[in-house]
């Protein structure tokens, strides 16, 4: 019995680590869009508190790999979506990210269009749960 | 809330750079980053080694390599055309010395379109800097050093082509050049937030890539000029050349001095000010040419290298013993030359000043000054000016 529920957390161990590797690409691919849905409820955040509004919003199943934000960051304010301020906060720089106007309008974009996405996956798993009927 | 002490902070930032983190914007990000994930650990009841612990188990191995690899990479795109001019510039300097050479027509007409590029680059770069980072400040202060430099250019060209009214734009171009070394200088000694002044953050961004451009330049120029000796360096072919790296690595070296001074307060006094305005003042005033003297030039060049000497070793401290000799070998080589050439030294001297020896260690030291910009930069500067006035035999 003692066996069989260490067999049971080692199962669940190893698909929450399989979930966490796969969806660690997809992650990724939604980094931007959530980042900027996340400023545009904000008038500034900084990299750390993006990271931690993440992990709180998810329930703690996104956790970004560390400073995995930064390139995504550095890309956004080199396009022109976001700017940067600085300030001193105990004693050390503080980087403050903030939405431009066309940073606004891309948020609005991305948000939607990620919305569709998800309507549209909803709508192929709903439809793929249903029973199936055989042609022919 | 739980906050880090000063040593602690050190030993953060220190992790940091041990991790291979060199891009100043985003070790300051990653510092902040860390410490506050610390700090929220410490909160929660952990000690700091406990929490400091636990956050380097969380970073896998090479990761923030990896990270500031990406971020480059992001930053490098954006910059593009600036980078594909300077590429097309590099290409159309060596097309036109190679014309030269072999006596086709054109070549002055492709060295004249290899300096357009060469300001088209840097004009792409800045401006494109400006347009992004509107919330920096400091793009009068940017444009001022980029007027400047593009005036130079076009009063070289003037100069080249013989046309009337090059006199007067080296005047402008090394008018304008001083006011906005000295613009930035005083902005630099007053100024308290390093990361909102747009010349350093652009700086950073470019200064692989401007260091990349000279050492490209500079490698075969010398080896070319090794060839043609003992030619006199009046009609040596690279002079241009030579003179364009000792421009660029200069305004490299005082950009590169002011971002280490600016990080730096305790590096800001009157010794440092008064070195950094004499040192930027003696190079431009060189590039008045022949509107003044060459007794003249000779001596400022030698009032440049030791204020420059001394500057890049009181703000740049190498540790390599060969820099720390270069360092003090430049300076004396420099005023060797002013004595030679005035006669006060019997010419015989020259051989101990210009020698394969010399030249070889001046070489060395760029090449093992990877983790001293400033002193790379300084040494790049020299060297292409000890080739200028190289005129004896090679051995």
């Amino acid at each position: 019995m003692r066996k069989l529920f260490a067999d049971i957390c080692i199962y669940q161990l190893y698909l929450r680590n399989l979930y966490m590797m796969e969806s660690k690409e997809f992650i990724r691919g939604i980094l931007k869009p959530l980042i900027l849905s996340l400023l545009s409820r904000k008038k500034k955040m900084y990299g750390y508190e993006i990271t931690q509004r993440i992990a709180e919003l998810s329930k703690g199943d996104i956790k970004l790999t560390y400073g995995a934000l930064y390139p995504i960051l550095y890309k956004l304010e080199a396009e022109g979506s976001l700017v940067t301020t600085t300030e001193i906060v105990d004693n050390r720089v503080r980087k403050y990210y903030s939405l431009t106007a066309e940073g606004k309008k891309m948020a609005k974009a991305k948000v939607s269009e990620l919305q569709r996405f998800t309507d549209i996956l909803q709508a192929i798993i709903e439809d793929s749960s249903k029973p199936q009927l055989s042609v022919g | 809330m739980k906050m880090l002490t000063a040593q602690q902070r050190l030993n953060v930032r220190s992790f940091l750079t041990e991790q291979g983190l060199t891009f100043s914007p985003l070790l300051e990000e990653m510092l902040d980053h860390v410490s506050s994930d610390i700090e929220d650990r410490m909160h929660e009841g952990l000690s700091f080694e406990e929490a400091w612990h636990q956050m380097k188990n969380d970073i896998p191995q090479n990761h923030l390599q990896h990270i500031q690899i990406e971020t480059m990479a992001t930053i490098n795109n954006r910059f593009s055309v600036s980078r594909a001019l300077s590429i097309l510039a590099l290409a159309l300097m060596f097309g036109g010395i190679t014309f030269k050479i072999l006596h086709y027509p054109g070549a002055s007409e492709l060295l004249l379109l290899s300096f357009a590029a060469m300001a088209g680059s840097f004009l792409s770069g800045t401006v494109s800097g400006i347009y992004f980072h509107k919330e920096k400040k400091g793009a009068a202060r940017v444009l001022s050093i980029v007027a400047g430099t593009l005036l130079l250019l076009v009063a070289y060209t003037f100069r080249i082509m013989h046309w009337p009214g090059a006199d007067m734009l080296v005047l402008l171009g090394v008018g304008v050049s001083l006011l906005s070394f000295l613009f930035n200088t005083i902005y630099i000694f007053r100024s308290s937030s390093p990361n909102a002044n747009l010349l350093s953050y652009l700086h950073e961004k470019h200064s692989p890539g401007i260091e990349r451009f000279f050492l490209i330049l500079l490698v075969p120029v010398a080896i070319l000029k090794m060839i043609t000796l003992p030619i006199p360096a009046n009609a040596f072919l690279g002079t241009i050349i030579l003179v364009t790296i000792i421009y660029g690595a200069g305004v490299q070296f005082f950009a590169l001095t002011w971002r280490l001074l600016e990080a730096e307060v305790a590096r800001r006094n009157v010794l440092t000010f008064s070195a950094l305005v004499l040192s930027f003042t003696c190079f431009i005033l060189v590039f008045l040419g022949e509107l003044l003297g060459v007794e003249i030039r000779l001596v400022l060049i030698m009032l440049f290298s030791i204020f420059a000497s001394w500057l890049t070793y009181n703000i740049d401290p190498p540790k390599n013993f060969l820099l720390k000799g270069l360092l003090i070998l430049v300076p004396v080589l420099f005023t060797a030359n002013v004595l030679l050439r005035l006669n006060f030294l019997p010419a015989s001297g020259t051989s101990f000043v210009f020698n394969i020896i010399i030249l070889l260690l001046l070489t060395a030291g760029v090449f093992v000054s990877t983790k001293h910009e400033a002193t790379r930069a300084f040494l790049i500067v020299s060297l292409a000016g000890y080739l200028v006035e190289y005129t004896g035999k090679l051995i």
